[in-house]
């Protein structure tokens, strides 16, 4: 159950519409306090992550070009001798550089 | 590979009857698009584990489809392009707005791939979407309901298993039966942001906000990079999101299973530990023992001796001896030197035996999808020499054939890696046909075995780590799709070497008899023993008999001619181990033959070509006599 709001707040919402209500009524879905982020060179083999942005934007086509997309799940299979992840069915192969700029969320 | 011609140039080859309506075969790398093309055409272009196979453009025509011409396509993941392939791909596409294009995408990974359909379609394009490779697809458990995507996308969708040719015909028959007009472009929800640099492009042209119709890879070069990259991020996430919203309603995608015996030797294959010694073996009984023992050995033993110089040649010498009464006309086509007695003995006896097992090893690496995997052990050693992983493709094939490697450094991404893959493969890596007579030479003689190794790979590192710092531009990015382990088809394998032998035959015969007729015409003139005459202090100087500056001459034509002489001159008991150092060495550092320097030419221009010959030839010849030099002081041979 969602804590009754503060009158000032009530307030607000009657003043202001809709908006600020939704935010105080639904915490964010990935929970209240958000999950640390991490490179895709940090994540150990076996373990699953998910896709959030891109840190250099020169590198961004290549990651398209193999649909590795923010919102992607992909698993880690290596870190050595170079970073191998399985996104679905497939298999790519990173060096540790371009690993670096992938931002994942450990899931 | 090319299989039609020695040309390179792609485009200009492409005369096409205007009569015939035109089939696009479109699609990523490695999904099957020139299998399906050689079956519907019944022809044999090579088809492999690796982007970068379909360098030229195949075209043909398929007995089933009368009236229509069919058309082979680099790989391409999108129609705006990163590689040149890629380029190639959407200047063919765009270039038939009529064609039909037959879309062919790896049916397991629909989902990645549908979003390149979705871009096609915008561009209002007749197509058929060929799901290839269902059966691996059906093994992982992939169930696609291809009607109702079909439905969907509204146009044909064909399940088809190339390699045993199933759907193939059902492909024909939509074919024939024709399409209709194309469907209207997918209704995909594009954010704000992609709508307004769309907005941009077309508010002066009045077309309808449609990404693929509007938006040229021009035109976003020209944007700042980070507009550009959250643009094309835009564009894709909003396809992608149609796409998963169409897939999940017409197919299931189970999740990878536990640990197959595959997924065990995968691992093996990628593990340091494990898949170092897996590489030297490879080297060992591929290279060593296949290609130099049994190749160079075996084979070129038997042609050349106990069939080339026991019937052809004397046979050959008696007709022409009758035929032709005056000597010096004799000798073009036999004797020393003759067409028939030298041409055509190095290329059909010497020559084409040891290519053959090379090409025949390579197709089974690649057929197995072991390159990748070597890309990937090897990707920090090549860095270290400006290059990425990628770039063992070229390098490994360069053992085979210099010329077909040079061609094949397109699949590298930046002009900088070209050119140092190109220039390591002219200086420091031998061509099968070198490798063979050096192997031969040197198989024997543990000793200058390993100082020939030691040497060449020193000089290997040392060239490419100098380069990496003197050729300008960015370090290189590694990253590569891993294809899955497959067992090797006989009959795939057999066809691509038989393709690539092929070309290299078409393209070195004429060359063999050309230089044939060149040493006459030298040796009848004279010119010759003058420039013999000439070189002759040097090749003193690396301490190698005089008959040696016959065939460095000789290797100017082709390297593999020059390696082919000193063999001979090693078969007759004319070098000592010293000389077989030397001559090894030389040779395996040699001008690149005729072939590649045109193709280094047509690739990166006369400039790069003349200055890359001129720099191999003064390296050569100082480390030949710097090496004589060092032996005869210190008597170590």
């Amino acid at each position: 159950m969602p804590r009754q709001p503060h009158p000032l707040a009530r307030l607000k919402q009657w003043l202001f519409g809709k908006r600020e209500s939704q935010q105080l009524a639904t915490p964010p879905a990935e929970g209240l306090c958000q999950r640390p982020s991490f490179t895709l060179a940090e994540i150990p083999p076996g373990r699953h992550a998910l896709v959030e942005r891109f840190l250099d934007p020169s590198h961004v086509r290549k990651f398209l070009s193999l649909g590795v997309l923010p919102g992607t799940t992909l698993t880690v299979l290596k870190q050595s001798p170079a970073v191998v992840v399985r996104v679905g069915y497939s298999e790519f192969a990173f060096d540790k550089a371009l690993a670096q700029t992938v931002l994942v969320r450990k899931i | 590979m090319p299989t039609e011609s020695p040309e390179y140039g792609g485009q200009s080859r492409l005369r096409s009857d205007a009569e015939l309506r035109k089939i696009l075969i479109v699609g990523p790398p490695n999904v099957g698009k020139s299998l399906i093309f050689n079956k519907l055409t019944g022809k044999s272009v090579s088809v492999s584990n690796y982007p970068g196979t379909t360098v030229e453009i195949s075209v043909g025509r398929c007995p089933l489809l009368p009236g229509y011409e069919i058309r082979d396509t680099p790989g391409a993941y999108s129609l705006l392009p990163i590689t040149d392939e890629e380029r190639v791909a959407r200047e063919i596409i765009l270039e038939q707005p009529d064609a039909l294009i037959l879309q062919v995408v790896d049916a397991k990974n629909l989902r990645r791939m549908l979003p390149f359909t979705l871009e096609l379609l915008e561009l209002g394009r007749r197509l058929i979407l060929v799901l290839n490779l269902m059966d691996e697809a059906r093994q992982l458990g992939v169930v696609i309901d291809h009607e109702e995507l079909g439905e969907r996308l509204g146009v044909p969708v064909v399940p088809t298993v190339a390699t045993t040719g199933e759907g193939l015909d059902l492909l024909c028959a939509i074919i024939r039966d024709g399409l209709g007009a194309p469907p209207p472009a997918p209704p995909i929800e594009y954010p704000r942001e992609v709508l307004d640099v769309v907005r941009r492009v077309a508010s002066d042209r009045g077309t309808p906000l449609i990404p693929a119709r509007v938006v040229t890879p021009e035109f976003l070069n020209g944007l700042p990079l980070l507009e550009r990259t959250d643009f094309e991020l835009g564009l894709r996430l909003a396809r992608q999101r149609y796409a998963d919203e169409i897939l999940a309603e017409v197919a299931s995608f189970p999740a990878v299973t536990g640990s197959t015996f595959g997924n065990f030797l995968n691992r093996l294959t990628m593990n340091v530990w494990t898949a170092t010694p897996l590489a030297l073996a490879v080297l060992y009984f591929g290279v060593y023992q296949f290609v130099g023992k049994f190749g160079a050995g075996t084979l070129v033993d038997f042609l050349e001796n106990d069939v080339y110089e026991t019937y052809v040649t004397p046979w050959l010498t008696q007709w022409v001896e009758r035929l032709i009464p005056w000597p010096v006309v004799q000798d073009l086509f036999v004797h020393e030197y003759g067409m028939f007695t030298l041409g055509l003995r190095y290329a059909v006896a010497l020559i084409l035996p040891i290519v053959g097992t090379f090409f025949l090893m390579f197709s089974l690496l690649e057929d197995s999808g072991y390159l990748p995997r070597l890309a990937l052990l090897l990707d920090r050693v090549f860095k270290k020499l400006g290059l990425n992983g990628r770039a063992v493709i070229p390098i490994v094939l360069g053992f085979g054939c210099g010329t077909m490697a040079t061609v094949v450094t397109r699949i590298l991404e930046t002009k900088r890696e070209r050119i140092i893959a190109t220039i390591l493969l002219g200086f420091a890596i031998p061509c099968s046909a070198q490798l063979g007579v050096v192997l031969a030479m040197v198989a024997q003689r543990p000793k200058i075995f390993v100082a020939w190794i030691v040497l060449m790979t020193v000089i290997f590192l040392a060239l490419g780590m100098i380069a990496a710092r003197k050729v300008p531009g960015r370090a290189p990015a590694f990253y590569l799709e891993i294809p899955p382990l497959r067992v090797p088809r006989l009959s795939n394998v057999l066809t691509k070497t038989y393709s690539r032998m092929y070309w290299y035959f078409v393209e070195i015969f004429p060359l063999f008899l050309a230089a044939s007729v060149v040493i006459w015409l030298g040796t009848v003139t004279g010119v010759f023993e003058w420039i013999i005459r000439m070189i002759e202090p040097v090749v003193r100087a690396m301490g190698l008999p005089r008959e040696a500056a016959h065939s460095l001459l000789f290797g100017f034509f082709r390297r593999d001619y020059g390696a082919a002489g000193l063999f001979d001159l090693l078969n007759h008991g004319r070098l000592n181990e010293r000389q077989i150092f030397i001559s090894a060495l030389v040779i395996s550092l040699f001008l690149p033959c005729i072939a590649m320097f045109s193709v280094m030419q047509k690739e990166r221009g006369w400039r790069f070509a003349l200055g890359t010959s001129a720099a191999i030839l003064v390296t050569a010849t100082t480390v030949g006599v710097v090496a004589n030099l060092i032996l005869q002081t210190t008597g170590w041979l």
